[in-house]
């Protein structure tokens, strides 16, 4: 599904002292699966996520994704792509203060379809949200019923790829486990991509990719 | 079907900060609106004193000389003045035979004083001997509707509205500040002319005019004058339906409508600054979510659009409110002061609500600079995290 040649993201790329935060990464993605990228804080591992989903445009290098070089589309594509094959769960939630829990997760939907509702809900349940907390804005919810809803949100279009960084981050264990046998779940159809620095949640992992200093160490 | 940003979510579930905007711009819509009404009142009320009442009735001070008298050519005062009489009784009489003059004679009159809400009239009301009143009367299809006829020196027959206007009262006294307790009221009478009329009283009056009672087409009298071969000059003092129009014009519809338009430009301006800085620190509010949506793919034209819609839903409300209010406060404001006070006024004024309209779309139209800086400014989560 991607295949990324040489890619490097530098920063300060016109002075002397040029940062690497992806140094010549090569690597290859199946259509599905659970991949695992592992690493320190600062080891690229965002960077090479950000750079795969177009949220950032490498300096160098090539991401093919599905026979499109996505380095060289046009911003609509990329948000074409964005909307449509990839879903998002960012470090933190970002969700919509004024918004009810469920229309949180319906506020990506790509088709205003009347069983969105129903689809939305059902997601809710399976990450073991109370439909009496369906009608709750964020404030009144905990930080792991938050990354909760923003995993819901992330799966409402049911993308081809699922991007996720420090899924479980704020989550207590039980609840760590829960989202991460979603995830592999969702993995058995489609790419699931997680970022993390903590090895014990990809144990379930198809693959587990190692960054060091911007570079796949394993 | 493509789903869209919801603009009304955000409405839905900020209902204390909407109302707050929605309130201020309400109110700013009112003010401008009850503003207009309150002085529009004037404009609407002074209508049929200076421009109907002179359509049926004019007065004319001519000076001897367009008469064609070599005033300094006379050894006597009562010379001059026996043939400035004999002059003028030849033109009244020639007057008198033109189709469009009912009447023409040369009587005493008093100043009366019509009070609006901002600004007052004054309009002459003739002293004519009681006999001739019902003919008056006539011409200006009035009626009596309370008290009698005057039968002796120094009464008065005054406007319904009229008397509304000063607070007079039967068998109390006309402009008794100007003229004490000298022509008494002892009818009260209705027309739409708002027409007064009263008997002589001794010297207890503003001058003698001569008074040509006419129809339309006597609106120029000036031309009528010189029609009849008077020289009419600038120092003749002729009071007539373009006289009074013009004045209407430039003393009370320029100078009302110059006050309403800079008082807009001053609201306007200061609204535009504060909806502006409110909207600037409302947007900031929302950098996150703007950068969600365009991180999940929406696009900023998209994410513009939604902020569009939330502007017209509020701005929108805001009308409704604004106008809600403004009819009500009008409504009251005609019957608990403009009818009392024997004015005319209005509840609903298109052309003041368009105006305020344009306000406000011209102030959504300066609010897309903000709107469109804080557009291009929209980073994905990945810029906002770092």
């Amino acid at each position: 599904m991607f295949q990324v040649n040489n890619l490097s993201m530098i920063y300060d790329v016109n002075t002397d002292s040029k940062t690497y935060a992806l140094k010549g990464i090569d690597l290859s993605l199946p259509d599905k699966g659970l991949i695992g990228i592992i690493g320190p804080s600062g080891s690229g591992k965002s960077t090479l996520m950000y750079c795969l989903s177009t949220l950032k445009e490498p300096t160098e290098g090539s991401i093919v994704y599905n026979d499109i070089e996505i380095t060289g589309v046009t911003g609509s594509e990329r948000e074409r792509l964005r909307r449509r094959e990839f879903g998002f769960i960012f470090q933190k939630h970002y969700l919509v203060p004024y918004m009810s829990a469920l229309d949180n997760v319906m506020v990506a939907s790509v088709d205003g379809r009347s069983d969105t509702v129903a689809k939305a809900s059902g997601l809710l349940t399976e990450l073991g949200l109370s439909e009496k907390e369906f009608s709750k804005k964020p404030a009144k919810l905990s930080g792991g019923q938050c990354q909760r809803i923003a995993i819901a949100r992330a799966m409402i279009n049911d993308p081809k790829v699922l991007f996720a960084d420090e899924p479980t981050a704020s989550l207590d264990h039980a609840n760590a486990f829960n989202v991460m046998s979603m995830l592999k779940k969702y993995s058995e159809e489609r790419l699931v991509i997680v970022i993390t620095h903590d090895r014990s949640i990809l144990k379930d992992a198809d693959r587990v990719i190692e960054i060091w200093d911007g570079e796949i160490s394993k | 079907m493509k789903t869209k940003l919801s603009a009304w979510k955000y409405v839905k579930n900020n209902k204390h900060a909407c109302a707050v905007l929605i309130t201020a711009l309400g109110m700013s819509f009112m003010a401008m609106y009850v503003l207009y009404a309150l002085l529009q009142t004037t404009v609407e009320s002074f209508k049929p004193i200076m421009l109907e009442l002179p359509k049926k009735i004019s007065y004319a001070l001519i000076t001897g000389s367009s008469y064609g008298l070599d005033v300094n050519g006379y050894e006597t005062y009562e010379e001059l003045e026996a043939d400035y009489d004999e002059c003028q009784e030849r033109l009244m009489e020639s007057l008198k035979e033109r189709p469009e003059i009912s009447d023409a004679f040369y009587t005493q009159i008093l100043m009366s004083m019509y009070q609006s809400v901002v600004g007052q009239f004054a309009f002459e009301t003739p002293l004519i001997e009681p006999d001739m009143i019902p003919g008056f009367l006539d011409h200006f299809d009035a009626e009596l509707v309370e008290g009698r006829m005057p039968s002796g020196d120094g009464e008065m027959l005054v406007d319904e509205t009229i008397m509304k206007n000063a607070g007079y009262s039967l068998g109390g006294y006309f402009m008794e500040n100007w003229y004490g307790e000298t022509f008494k009221i002892v009818g009260v009478i209705s027309s739409k002319y708002l027409i007064s009329v009263g008997t002589p009283m001794g010297y207890s009056n503003s001058g003698w005019y001569m008074v040509i009672l006419g129809d339309e087409s006597v609106s120029d009298l000036s031309a009528v004058l010189r029609e009849e071969g008077i020289a009419v000059k600038d120092s003749d003092v002729i009071y007539d339906a373009v006289h009074y129009a013009e004045t209407y014009r430039k003393d009370v519809y320029e100078t009302i409508h110059s006050v309403v338009d800079t008082i807009l430009l001053v609201i306007m301006i200061i609204l535009t600054i504060l909806v502006m800085v409110s909207y600037v620190s409302f947007m900031r509010n929302r950098v996150s979510e703007y950068c969600l949506y365009a991180s999940i793919g929406f696009s900023r034209y998209e994410i513009y659009g939604m902020i569009l819609r939330e502007m017209m839903i509020l701005f929108g409300l805001s009308c409704i409110a604004g106008f809600t209010v403004s009819i009500i406060v009008s409504a009251l404001m005609k019957y608990l002061v403009v009818i009392p006070r024997g004015l005319t006024g209005y509840i609903f004024y298109g052309e003041q609500v368009f105006k305020i309209i344009s306000i406000f779309l011209f102030i959504i139209g300066m609010l897309q600079i903000p709107v469109l800086i804080c557009i291009s400014r929209i980073r994905t989560i990945d810029a906002v995290e770092k």
